[in-house]
């Protein structure tokens, strides 16, 4: 009994979002296979995004909320791409390489943004990704353009949605679909995440990984050591933002449609939840924090929609339930973190 | 005259410069507009200034305390009541509210001290999906607010013509700003506000006082609370409509950012801040509303020009602050 | 040759003169032992052999530095390396959340060649052996939050002693933080690593190490070098003399009048804070005496001021005149008339930005309603008496300021620390607690206090426990001195009683209960 107990209460967060996922369910009358289906999906959808969050964690500058950014500079990757007509894997790999140095020059100046406000980073972040969406609009609404692919009529301005049909489930179903049981694997997507959790491994053997983990843990006893944490720190962010670029190439062309305005905006958000809710903290995330934390998260979002209808008569009031859990699971995880780390 | 002292005065002289310059330049209805967003905005911006002071830094969550004015202003519109009494009941109501969720709220930041902002962030955009799940169930007939097709839930908007709309006017609306900045000014003078300031300044040396931090901050969180709620009343008055749902979700930051334009940091702020902070971010808007018009065809745009300005504020705040000293 | 030559080194911070044409040399092999009161410039000196930055920062120096006969230029920490010299200071440079071989190898690591991953295994045994050669006993994957306070110091002299071409180790009061037994480790190491070729500078105020470790002793007294010698060439109370430059008083034996009333009574008090706790503890403390809390550092005795004062909690049973008090909460504490001075004067006691005359009343408005004008029934605080009852203040306890509007954190210690004794009195308290009250104070302002405190008592009966680490102080003020090892009170001894028996309180006992 009493290891039940320890466990709900190192696990809460995970606890109560497997708790509702599965009351969820339940009342949401959706089949299994679909769900299970529908999961998967979003699991190859969304999890490179989530684990781009861990290096900045582990470095000490708790959750990149300014990960929009690095999603704004995958979305302007992709227009590039759409632009120039690349089909297929050619496509999105292609946007990989555009969003690279864009992401790059972007955490650049978020790395430094954020070593200027020390121990206030995720509010620096949040703001900084609210500032740049908005310029991001302004430019999306009054830059000249001649393509009528992408533009408005009138010549001014980005269309409000593109379609990505030519890149659509191009990595996903690439080099083609795995079914096992009838349910549609993304295998090659899940590979790139490997990769990436991969390279994060391998990262945390190396002395930057390990100076990144130092500043996490000690950032004045660091400095002290000569420790060059102000690098360290942009460094981590840099990365970051380009996995979060990319996370947002990979989330887009299993999406199929580019919402020029909105795509970026609850990227972070959701992101940020689905890792708390794997169990992360802000001091500390590892990658089974992002895989069952996008799993558990995801799950009540496929749920709550249909077990509001069935409770409320209303699919409206589903959504902005699991919008209220998505922020509410923030709250709830930033409160039991702090009072596990008490010495403020 | 203390350095302090003379720059206040400084300030305020080129506000007020400003200021008459528009009168001259402008003409007489540009200066009533600037006057009236003033009034409709300065409580929201004042809210600011407790929550500062003792401790708990901008409090981004002060989207709890214009849900319960919210609250406060359809129930009080649900009982018919109109005119002057309509806006008291829905004060005396919203008050009641905001003091209950504001002590709820406050002990929850005390739980995450150093997290106050991204907590409050999140608490506010929870609390107005909750409260959006709210407005759609909660059995609310009347048929100025509920939709005309179907007969349930609440409208988006909700015009207050017919009960406290423009109740105060321009003048009124300023006077009820005025007497809330005096209010909050001498409160900081008293014993508890004083308190409340040690708590926030420094809270050990205020535990060696006597003075316990965590009542303080829950208090200054509170009081918080409950301006946010006046605010939202007068301003939904002075606009003519209460709006639900999704709106309050992005008032926080121009809030903030208000006080922080006034000169306020993270760790410090004034009445005197919030007076002027108002001041130069509706001077902002009322200078740049006929120019972004003209260059934007679009006029809800220049809604998001003026939340882009915000956030850039309060970025250039942040990084002006500096680092917090960790450890 | 000398390893390092010191030639007429001038520093000033502002218009202060830190270090006034200081000359010093090191040799070969040597343990030099840098004496001085607060404020004699020791820690400035070793500032800039070392290259820190706020040597730089604050406008450099006079003077020049030789090593091994040539001259050299140090500007920061990577030109000290450089030529041989490693300071380890008196804060711990240490991370708790990782072990004993990452600590040493701290932005040193060894790495791979071919992968670029972190070599751990070498790490381990270079380590191991550093650990060997210091006969300490903790292991190299231990991780440091586990490890005292005294093997964490000797872990960051291994990290110093394990680089190659080290010719100097200064050590910043190297002993402050261990116990007994580590300190005699440390004796070892320093003599072990002096037989190596490697000489050594320990900076520190008391008498009787220097005595035992070193081979010479150079004094500053206020930024002068005012004499070196060899060890055998000085006494104890000679050096004493060059530190202060002026008559030592012999320990004066101090007797105050005290009833049989008892004003403060603890019963099974248990607390704890980090690695130091008290378990059970009772104690009776009659009215108008002074009484001494003694002990070593670690033991429990610093937290009793903390508990005494409401910061932190308690459980157990605090009676004032026979009221019960409640624990860890300061208010209630105050109003029942304990005053509680912190040993942490610039984080706990005082405001730092705030004026004098804040500081020293803002308690008492709020705890006894002082300086209140009521309007109505609003109670507004009153600057004017507040201004008045601080210039009073300031007179009575001599606080060296401008004015009473000067922020505190501009007064040095000493009158700081007035500062905060004002405070609490001006609560009109039954019982004041005070906590290393002259730590960090220069000794015109220590013996300023010790007097005022003493005045206080016989004029007005105030009840006082002194909590301190200074034995010789407290023998001087305190009646009795109640000494706590291993978190309890091992014996309650009058002041005049011989030494011998403070010494074994202080290692023994306090296993009772």
């Amino acid at each position: 009994m009493t290891s039940i107990k320890n466990i709900f209460k190192n696990y809460t967060v995970p606890c109560i979002f497997i708790f509702l996922g599965v009351v969820g369910f339940l009342i949401s009358g959706l089949s299994f296979r679909m769900v299970l289906n529908d999961i998967i999906e979003r699991l190859g959808r969304n999890l490179f995004i989530v684990l781009s969050l861990i290096i900045p964690i582990t470095a000490g500058m708790g959750i990149n909320f300014a990960l929009t950014i690095g999603a704004m500079a995958g979305q302007l990757a992709i227009i590039a791409v759409v632009i120039m007509n690349i089909e297929g894997i050619f496509g999105t790999f292609t946007a990989f390489l555009i969003s690279l140095p864009i992401a790059f020059i972007f955490g650049l100046f978020i790395g430094i943004l954020m070593n200027k406000t020390k121990g206030r980073e995720m509010i620096t972040g949040l703001i900084a990704g609210y500032f740049f969406s908005g310029i991001y609009q302004l430019i999306i609404i009054l830059i000249p353009v001649n393509n009528p692919v992408i533009g408005v009529e009138g010549g001014r301005g980005i269309k409000s949605t593109i379609d990505l049909g030519i890149i659509k489930y191009s990595l996903d179903r690439f080099p083609t679909y795995i079914r096992i049981m009838g349910i549609k694997i993304p295998l090659f997507t899940l590979f790139i995440c490997g990769l990436l959790c991969v390279f994060i491994w391998y990262l945390s053997k190396t002395k930057l990984g390990h100076h990144m983990k130092i500043t996490g843990l000690d950032i004045k006893t660091a400095e002290e050591r000569g420790i060059n944490v102000n690098r360290v720190r942009v460094i981590a962010i840099i990365l970051s933002t380009v996995f979060a670029a990319w996370g947002q190439i990979i989330s887009l062309q299993n999406i199929g449609t580019l919402s020029t305005f909105g795509s970026h905006d609850q990227v972070g958000i959701y992101a940020a939840a689905a890792i708390l809710v794997g169990g992360a903290s802000i001091k500390k995330a590892g990658f089974m924090n992002a895989i069952v934390g996008t799993l558990l998260f995801y799950l009540l979002f496929i749920v709550a929609p249909k077990a509001g209808t069935n409770i409320f008569n209303d699919p409206q009031i589903g959504e902005f339930f699991r919008v209220f859990m998505a922020y509410g699971v923030i709250v709830v995880a930033l409160y039991i973190n702090n009072k596990r780390n008490r010495d403020y | 005259m203390t350095i302090k002292n003379k720059k206040n005065m400084l300030v305020s002289l080129y506000v007020l410069f400003f200021i008459i310059c528009i009168f001259i330049i402008f003409g007489k209805n540009t200066f009533f507009d600037f006057l009236n967003r003033v009034g409709m905005n300065g409580i929201l911006v004042l809210a600011m200034v407790p929550s500062v002071c003792c401790g708990a830094g901008l409090n981004f969550g002060i989207s709890m305390g214009i849900l319960c004015g919210l609250l406060g202003g359809v129930i009080s519109i649900e009982l018919g009541f109109s005119g002057v009494s309509g806006f008291i009941f829905a004060v005396a109501l919203s008050v009641v509210f905001s003091t209950l969720t504001g002590i709820g709220y406050g002990k929850i930041l005390n739980g995450i001290k150093g997290d106050e902002m991204t907590v409050g962030t999140y608490a506010g955009f929870s609390a107005v999906s909750l409260m959006s799940i709210a407005w759609v169930l909660l059995p609310f007939k009347s048929p100025d607010m509920v939709w005309t097709i179907g007969g349930k839930g609440l409208r988006t908007t909700i015009s207050l013509e017919n009960s406290f709309g423009g109740i105060l006017g321009i003048f009124g609306s300023i006077v009820f700003f005025v007497i809330m900045c005096v209010l909050v000014y001498l409160f900081l003078h008293t014993k508890t506000g004083i308190a409340m300031k040690t708590a926030g300044i420094k809270p050990k040396f205020a535990l060696n006082c006597g003075i316990k931090p965590d009542k303080y901050r829950v208090l200054g969180i509170t009081l918080s609370n409950i301006l946010g709620a006046l605010g939202i009343l007068v301003y939904s008055s002075g606009y003519g409509f209460i709006q639900l749902y999704q709106s309050p979700l992005m008032m926080p930051f121009s809030a903030v950012a208000g006080i922080l334009l006034g000169g306020a940091t993270i760790k410090k702020a004034s009445v005197f801040n919030a007076v002027i902070g108002v001041c130069i971010f509706q001077l902002l808007i009322t200078l740049s509303t006929p120019v972004i018009n003209s260059i934007l065809t679009d006029s809800s745009l220049s809604d998001a020009v003026r939340m882009t300005i915000s956030y850039g504020v309060i970025l250039y705040a942040l990084v002006r602050q500096g680092g917090r000293r960790l450890k | 040759m000398n390893v390092i030559e010191i030639k007429n080194i001038t520093k000033k911070y502002g218009e202060n003169v830190v270090l006034d044409n200081v000359s010093f040399s090191l040799n070969k092999c040597e343990i030099h032992a840098l004496l001085g009161e607060n404020g004699a410039g020791k820690s400035t000196l070793m500032n800039i052999l070392s290259g820190m930055p706020v040597i730089e920062k604050t406008g450099g120096f006079l003077g020049e530095i030789f090593i091994e006969g040539e001259k050299v230029v140090i500007n920061n920490p990577k030109d000290a390396v450089k030529y041989g010299i490693s300071i380890a200071k008196q804060e711990l440079s240490i991370i708790d959340d990782i072990t004993v071989l990452e600590n040493m190898f701290l932005n040193d690591e060894i790495v791979h060649k071919n992968s670029k991953t972190l070599d751990i295994n070498s790490m381990r045994d270079k380590t191991t052996n550093i650990i060997k050669s210091m006969k300490c006993e903790f292991k190299a994957d231990d991780i440091c939050k586990n490890l005292s306070v005294g093997e964490k110091h000797f872990v960051e002299i291994g990290r110093e002693i394990k680089k190659d071409n080290i010719k100097v180790i200064i050590f910043d009061e190297p002993t402050a933080s261990l116990t007994n037994d580590e300190s005699k480790i440390f004796g070892d190491i320093i003599r072990d690593l002096s037989k190596k070729g490697i000489s050594i500078i320990f900076i520190t105020h008391r008498l009787d190490e220097v005595m035992e470790y070193a081979d010479r002793i150079t004094v500053l007294r206020y930024g002068k070098n005012v004499g070196t010698f060899n060890k055998n060439e000085v006494t104890e109370n000679e050096l004493a003399k060059l530190m202060v430059g002026q008559e030592v008083n012999p320990i004066e034996n101090y007797k105050n009048k005290t009833s049989n009333n008892i004003a403060l009574s603890i019963k099974n008090l248990s607390a704890e804070n980090g690695n130091e706790f008290i378990k059970n503890l009772c104690l009776d403390v009659y009215k108008g005496e002074i009484i001494g809390i003694g002990g070593m550092t670690g033991q429990g005795r610093n937290i009793i001021g903390d508990v005494l004062g409401g910061i932190i909690n308690s459980t157990g049973d605090i009676f004032v005149n026979g009221v019960k008090v409640k624990n860890g909460d300061s208010e209630n504490i105050l109003k029942n008339g304990i005053a509680y001075v912190s040993s942490d004067r610039k984080g706990t006691g005082l405001y730092l930005a705030g004026s004098i005359y804040e500081n020293i009343c803002l308690s008492a408005m709020y705890i006894n309603g002082k300086f209140i004008k009521k309007i109505g029934f609003i109670k507004f605080n009153d600057r004017k008496s507040m201004r008045e009852y601080s210039k009073k203040c300031v007179d009575k306890f001599n606080i060296k300021c401008e004015n009473i509007n000067q922020p505190v954190g501009e007064l040095s210690g000493g009158n700081q620390q007035k500062v905060c004794i004002a405070k609490a009195l001006a609560l009109n308290p039954k019982i004041l607690v005070v906590s290393d009250v002259t730590r960090g104070v220069d000794i015109g302002a220590k013996n300023n206090i010790i007097d005022s405190l003493k005045y206080i008592c016989d004029k007005e009966g105030l009840t006082i426990i002194m909590i301190s680490s200074d034995l010789k102080e407290l023998r001087s003020v305190c009646g009795r001195i109640a000494i706590i090892n291993n978190g309890n009170i091992s014996e309650i001894i009058n002041s005049d009683e011989p030494s011998e028996r403070f010494g074994i309180a202080m290692s023994y006992g306090g296993e009772k209960n």
